[in-house]
């Protein structure tokens, strides 16, 4: 069974112009789906609709026709605190540019999800293996501010992991960072999906599409599998 | 609140508040006392307020001095200073020296109140900047302490920014 | 480690923007320092007038002509004056329909006391009719007071026992007044007699000023009044005015009246003052409300994170509703403390100023302003954020929009 999959799902936007309004369809009757051990990703230009598709996945915007499905149950069906509760153990966002919290030390960020997790959530000690996982103990008490952009880029991903979620969605998880730092943070997301994460990639960057079990391209709007 | 730098600036507004209440704001009582002897003298409050004059130029003086210092271990030691002034400015009013008796009497309506209030504030914000200036010292010593254990005296810190640069 | 809590990132995201959560704290700190201010110093004021009122005892007093207002200022707040008339008029008015006690009184202003700096109130009493000033006394003496003796008011250094200097002579206080929040407290009192012939015999007794055809040997200052039960006050001075005001150039002051006054003014202060601490209430809100409005706009990346890593939006409206109290809390709290030191502080220099009978309210109702002043400064912020609450429901929509349009 599939763990968390879209069933044509679209997105329309109200564009408002010197025209008038002008529906728009982002993502337009898509259809997704991965499996546990998949490791996804999806290539397509800037504005092809890649990462409103992501978040529909990922339980931040409900899609204007269609559904998405975790586990088989309708996301969107779910109440505000369900839903948020999905969000913080399940399906793992992780975005592009607006990643941590700027009042909170590396180390409160990356077991920040304790926050909305109720008593269930992991010790700290999480949190020192995660720092240790992804190479940035030194840096434990910095805020981001001191921090460069792969280093944040790293943070994010070790938050993303803190609750152990099913399902991990990066969005161009290695825009603006230098190939090896690229290769650093697609290590990482291979090693959470060794560790048994699907993992759902956004990527511009075809080296970095190879990595996947199954791949998708996306053209304005419309889901395409590659065969492998 | 990173090193409550501007506390600074508090403190000796307060020293020079402390310094012009007893002259200024809240006089002490005017009239002299005329003694055994036939001579006259100043009463207590005139002595307090003398007192005051020293108590409050020094609170002022490290409140300056405390804008300039950046080091938390300098500004620890230099806001202990004005705190203890601020102690002795409250102690020479209320008991060391005292004002004059009277309830109605100018000095103990008004300049005894204005150096307790002031010296209060005074002791309370150099508390402050002690304690601030205490975690600046814990946090700093931590650092230090954890750069040593990970990757010599600069920390993988150091190698990160070398590769940002 | 402990778990991260919501408290701890609250505490984190004010304390690392150091200057806007000082800006918000300081609104609700002036909002409540005035508050308390306003409402102890205004209470302190009416108690001060009323105890007046309820505890003088006098209906009414008579004074020479011109000096009503001369004599309510010496009665309320104790300032020196000197003015005489005969004593015949008290003997006389006892014997009016409606008049149950008499006594006169004769007010001495000293140039000096001992020690003193501030001239005090010398005030002549009839030790057999006075029935103004012996409710007061803390410690009665019950013998007819001694030719070198006096009593003190409450705000006149010195123990029972002590010896005073006046006009060179030195007394012995017999016993003190307790607090009454008026004129009495920083006043001398001494028999009539006794206190005539001193201020004869003074340096000032020469230079006296007597109105013509006044008795060198039976002046008094003031003639005070106790109305039997159930008369009729005014009648009754118009009464005796209208009998005596030609022959002994009189003036009246009803002590009711006079309260009256001294409260219209008073509740007329108090009214300001809660006008005032309303007016910077709301300008203290309206403010706090467009700042948080602009600080949700400026910080919606943030809470884009939050809602990301799993934060319902009741969680995110929690945290910050909490952050909004947490800096009402500080202002309101520092606000209410400063308040506090202040006025007990500064007590009998804020009566002085305002030139009015203060009494510090007691620790109940200084305990109930506070709870006040705190509670609705505490208010102040969670009420100023409301309105910026709907603006997180946009939160999701940057999440998407961000990149797309």
């Amino acid at each position: 069974m599939s763990l968390l999959e879209a069933v044509s799902a679209s997105k329309v936007f109200q564009r408002r112009s010197a025209a008038g309004h002008a529906s728009f369809a982002a993502v337009s009757d898509v259809d997704f789906s991965v499996s546990e051990g998949d490791f996804a990703t999806i290539v397509g230009q800037s504005g092809s609709g890649k990462t409103t598709l992501l978040t529909m996945l990922a339980g931040l915007a409900a899609p204007t026709r269609g559904l998405v499905r975790f586990r088989g149950n309708d996301i969107y069906s779910l109440t505000d605190r369900e839903l948020s509760a999905l969000r913080n153990r399940e399906i793992s966002f992780i975005p592009q540019d607006m990643g941590l919290l700027g009042n909170l030390t590396v180390y409160d960020n990356i077991r920040a999800p304790q926050l909305f997790a109720g008593a269930n959530a992991p010790e700290s000690g999480r949190a020192d293996f995660l720092l240790e996982a992804v190479g940035l103990s030194a840096l434990a008490f910095e805020y981001p501010s001191a921090l460069s952009g792969g280093e944040m880029r790293r943070v994010a991903i070790a938050r993303a992991l803190f609750n152990e979620p099913a399902v991990l969605v990066a969005d161009e998880p290695t825009s603006a960072l230098d190939p090896e730092n690229s290769r650093m943070v697609m290590e990482l997301l291979r090693a959470a999906n060794r560790h048994g994460a699907a993992v759902i990639v956004v990527t511009h960057e075809a080296e970095a599409a190879l990595c996947g079990s199954i791949r998708f391209s996306m053209k304005n709007g419309k889901l395409e599998r590659l065969e492998a | 609140m990173k090193d409550f730098s501007w506390g600074g600036l508090i403190v000796a507004v307060l020293g020079l508040l402390i310094m012009a209440s007893p002259a200024y704001f809240f006089p002490v009582c005017e009239t002299m006392i005329s003694t055994a002897a036939g001579g006259s003298a100043p009463m207590k409050c005139f002595w307090t307020g003398r007192a005051a004059l020293g108590g409050g130029g020094m609170i002022a003086v490290s409140g300056f001095l405390l804008l300039l210092a950046k080091h938390p271990g300098v500004r620890l030691g230099l806001a202990f200073l004005p705190l203890c002034a601020g102690l002795l400015v409250i102690l020479t009013s209320n008991l060391l020296i005292g004002v004059c008796p009277g309830a109605m009497m100018p000095c103990r309506m008004g300049t005894l109140p204005a150096l307790s209030f002031f010296g209060f504030l005074a002791v309370l914000a150099s508390g402050c900047i002690a304690v601030s200036a205490g975690r600046r010292m814990a946090a700093l010593g931590g650092a230090i302490r954890r750069a040593g254990e990970k990757s010599g005296p600069y920390g993988e810190k150091g190698a990160e920014n070398g590769e940002r640069a | 480690m402990k778990k991260l809590t919501s408290w701890a990132l609250i505490r984190q995201n004010l304390s690392r923007k150091p200057v806007r959560t000082g800006i918000l704290a300081v609104i609700v700190f002036l909002f409540s320092f005035t508050l308390y201010c306003g409402t102890v110093i205004g209470q302190g004021l009416s108690q001060g007038t009323r105890t007046t009122a309820e505890r003088l005892g006098a209906d009414a007093l008579f004074v020479p002509y011109g000096y009503d207002a001369k004599v309510q200022s010496s009665l309320l707040r104790g300032e020196p004056s000197s003015f005489y008339m005969d004593r015949r008029f008290s003997e006389e008015v006892r014997q009016e329909k409606g008049v149950e006690k008499v006594t006169a009184q004769l007010f001495i202003a000293t140039l000096k006391a001992s020690c003193c700096t501030l001239p005090v109130q010398l005030i002549g009493i009839d030790p057999e009719t006075d029935f103004v000033v012996r409710p007061w006394m803390a410690s009665a003496i019950d013998r007819p007071m001694r030719d070198d003796e006096v009593v003190v008011g409450s705000k006149i250094v010195g123990q029972v026992g002590d010896t005073l200097t006046l006009f060179g002579k030195e007394l012995t206080i017999a016993a003190r007044l307790e607090p009454t929040g008026m004129g009495f407290d920083t006043s001398v009192f001494l028999e009539i007699d006794r206190a005539r012939r001193l201020l004869l015999a003074s340096e000032l007794g020469p230079r006296l000023n007597l109105p013509a055809g006044l008795d060198r040997n039976a002046f008094v200052s003031s003639t005070l009044i106790k109305a039997a039960p159930a008369t009729d006050i005014k009648e009754l001075v118009n009464r005796i005015s209208q009998k005596y005001a030609a022959a002994y150039n009189l003036d009246f002051v009803v002590v009711a009246g006079m309260i009256t006054d001294m409260a219209a003014k008073l509740s007329f202060f108090s009214r300001c003052i809660h006008v005032f601490s309303g007016v910077l209430w709301v300008l203290g809100a309206l403010v706090m409300a467009l700042v948080f409005s602009a600080l949700i706009r400026e910080r919606k990346k943030e809470f884009a994170v939050l809602r990301i890593i799993g934060a319902s939006r009741s969680a995110l409206g929690r945290i910050v509703m909490r952050e909004a109290l947490l800096v009402s809390l500080s202002g309101a709290f520092a606000g209410v403390a400063a308040a506090m030191l202040v006025t007990t502080l500064f007590n009998a220099y804020i009566g002085a100023v305002l030139d009015a009978p203060s009494l510090e309210p007691g620790p109940l109702y200084r305990l109930a302003a506070a709870a006040g002043a705190l509670l609705l400064g505490l208010m102040t912020g969670p009420l100023a954020c409301l309105p910026a609450m709907r603006k997180l429901g946009r939160i999701d929509a940057y999440i998407i929009m961000r990149e797309e349009l």
